[in-house]
């Protein structure tokens, strides 16, 4: 019987993201997840089951999304939504199937499509409860947080906008990245607000675009390929739509962040992560998310995550690089996508593959996906690529 | 809806809102009956422990700010206000929060802690039928209504 550790990456695919208007999502979906099959060295018909995290119906419905784009009929594909961990929350299923050895060989992919719609910002209708909804947009939610942490640790606005930059000088060089371009200081505090403290590029942007990947054990993985990475710990976690009924909601900490993290580490024996592990995709859907997420992934003290970036402790050669690939913040943030393009950046990273933005020497590496406003659910992945 | 003055009682997206005769507006809230949990909006179960045995609950006019935005990019809109607004978590005084915005001030001058009070707006046109919601402006002293 195999278990979750004997999961194997050994292919991975994405579609440049940005604003993909000369793409629909059937276009984007047959780019990645033939670019990872290509990688793995697989062909469509070897692909026994699926998965593809999509959050938004006007994106697309059911596992027939991805039968059609990649031409592969009669087999199970599910459709995963778990808010922006649609996509890990694929992955997660399609390693699952795997470890009960019920599939050999399968993909999960993601994929959103969302600059064709109308309106400014993240479509937030139907998200969380009404009343907490009225008038918020995706920004003030995740705004809301920084007067507490600003009362309670002394965090400043010059620090979210370290994240921004650091985030930014990554993916600056990332073919793949929606901006390719680096960001100042200054630019970050001057640019216009958004929700208050959060100005433009405190957020990440409105991105279209699709990750796969394809998943199997590593007894077979090792027919395909020598440097394949395999699974060593996995979490999940989720909370509430209705934080305000909750006592002890103090948004200082995203809690299925600080939940799933505990089990991911338990699972890969991990008790010092800012020493165990070597870089980190973190969800920066915003600078003050980031910013939290690093003192709750527990690479820092909680209220030590301002001055943490400033200083530069998670550069890419800092203690643990976080957000190599640029984050959602420069790489951009297709939502059903986001998880699985996660998982395409660490595998790079533990194969050594990623040009121009490697981190040297990388045996460790995470994928932290967290979804819904006021941080309701939460996916934390780590890879290795050191044999069992 | 024990102790509670009859008036004009409208709905905003689930949470309900009193104004009595004398036009003072209350929010209404739940207390479990079996945990002490309060609550608003209301529900038809206890938030804290799952229980269907809940009164009305007056919640209290006054209390603070305890964290807030103001919304420069109003995305999907507000009924209450065209950007830039405020839009909080209030503590009120027993300890309830209630997510409103903030009217009657400057949005900028908005601060954790600041003391404020419920009043009543007239909404914007909408599609869900609301011609008067709930928020909360700066008060002091006996204007926040301590103790009613």
């Amino acid at each position: 019987m195999a278990d979750l550790k004997d999961v194997a990456v050994i292919g991975v695919g994405a579609t440049k993201f940005g604003e993909n208007y000369d793409w629909g999502v059937d276009d984007m979906l047959t780019i990645a997840a033939f670019d990872a099959m290509d990688d793995a060295g697989i062909k469509p018909g070897q692909i026994e089951a699926g998965w593809i995290g999509i959050q938004y119906p006007f994106t697309g419905f059911s596992g027939a999304t991805l039968s059609d784009a990649i031409k592969t009929y009669d087999i199970p594909i599910t459709h995963t939504e778990n808010y922006c961990v649609s996509g890990l929350d694929a992955f997660r299923n399609a390693c699952l199937a795997v470890a009960s050895e019920q599939f050999d060989m399968v993909i999960a992919c993601g994929v959103e499509k969302i600059t064709d719609q109308t309106g400014r910002g993240l479509p937030t209708s139907g998200f969380g409860h009404p009343v907490q909804m009225a008038g918020m947009t995706a920004p003030s939610a995740f705004g809301l947080a920084f007067p507490r942490h600003a009362k309670a640790f002394g965090t400043t606005k010059e620090h979210l906008a370290h994240v921004a930059v650091k985030n930014h000088f990554n993916g600056a060089v990332n073919p793949k990245a929606h901006f390719r371009r680096e960001v100042t200081l200054e630019q970050v505090m001057k640019a216009p607000l958004i929700s208050g403290p959060l100005g433009l590029l405190d957020c990440c942007p409105i991105s279209d675009g699709s990750a796969a990947v394809i998943v199997t054990r590593a007894d077979i993985a090792k027919k395909y390929r020598d440097d394949y990475v395999t699974i060593k710990g996995m979490g999940f976690a989720t909370y509430t739509n209705l934080m305000m009924y909750d006592k002890n909601f103090d948004y200082l900490a995203w809690r299925p962040t600080v939940k799933a993290a505990e089990k991911a580490y338990a699972m890969a024996g991990i008790t010092d992560p800012l020493n165990e592990v070597d870089l980190a995709e973190c969800h920066d859907c915003f600078t003050i998310t980031e910013i939290l997420n690093v003192e709750d992934l527990g690479f820092c003290k909680k209220g030590e995550g301002g001055p943490a970036m400033a200083e530069g402790r998670f550069n890419i050669d800092g203690q643990v690089a976080v957000n190599p690939s640029g984050g959602l913040k420069c790489f951009g943030h297709p939502i059903g996508a986001t998880g699985v393009r996660m998982v395409y950046e660490v595998t790079k990273q533990l194969q050594g593959r990623a040009d121009g933005r490697q981190r040297e020497g990388a045996k460790v590496g995470m994928a932290h996906n967290l979804g819904g406003l006021g941080g309701v659910v939460c996916g934390v992945v780590i890879l290795t690529n050191q044999v069992r | 809806m024990t102790g509670v003055d009859t008036g004009r009682e409208t709905s905003h997206l689930g949470g309900r809102l009193i104004t009595g005769p004398d036009g003072d507006p209350r929010l209404i809230g739940i207390r479990c009956l079996d945990c002490g949990t309060g609550a608003f909006p209301a529900t038809d179960y206890c938030p804290g422990c799952g229980s269907g045995s809940l009164e009305d609950l007056p919640l209290p006019r006054a209390g603070t700010v305890w964290t807030y935005t103001v919304v420069y990019m109003g995305g999907y809109g507000s009924i209450v206000a065209d950007p830039p607004y405020a839009t909080a978590f209030i503590e009120l005084d027993d300890g309830t929060f209630v997510h409103a915005p903030i009217t009657g001030c400057d949005p900028e001058s908005v601060r954790v802690g600041m003391e404020v009070a419920l009043t009543t707006v007239e909404a914007k046109e909408n599609d869900l039928g609301i011609t008067l919601t709930y928020a909360f402006e700066p008060a002091v002293g006996r204007e926040r209504g301590v103790g009613s």
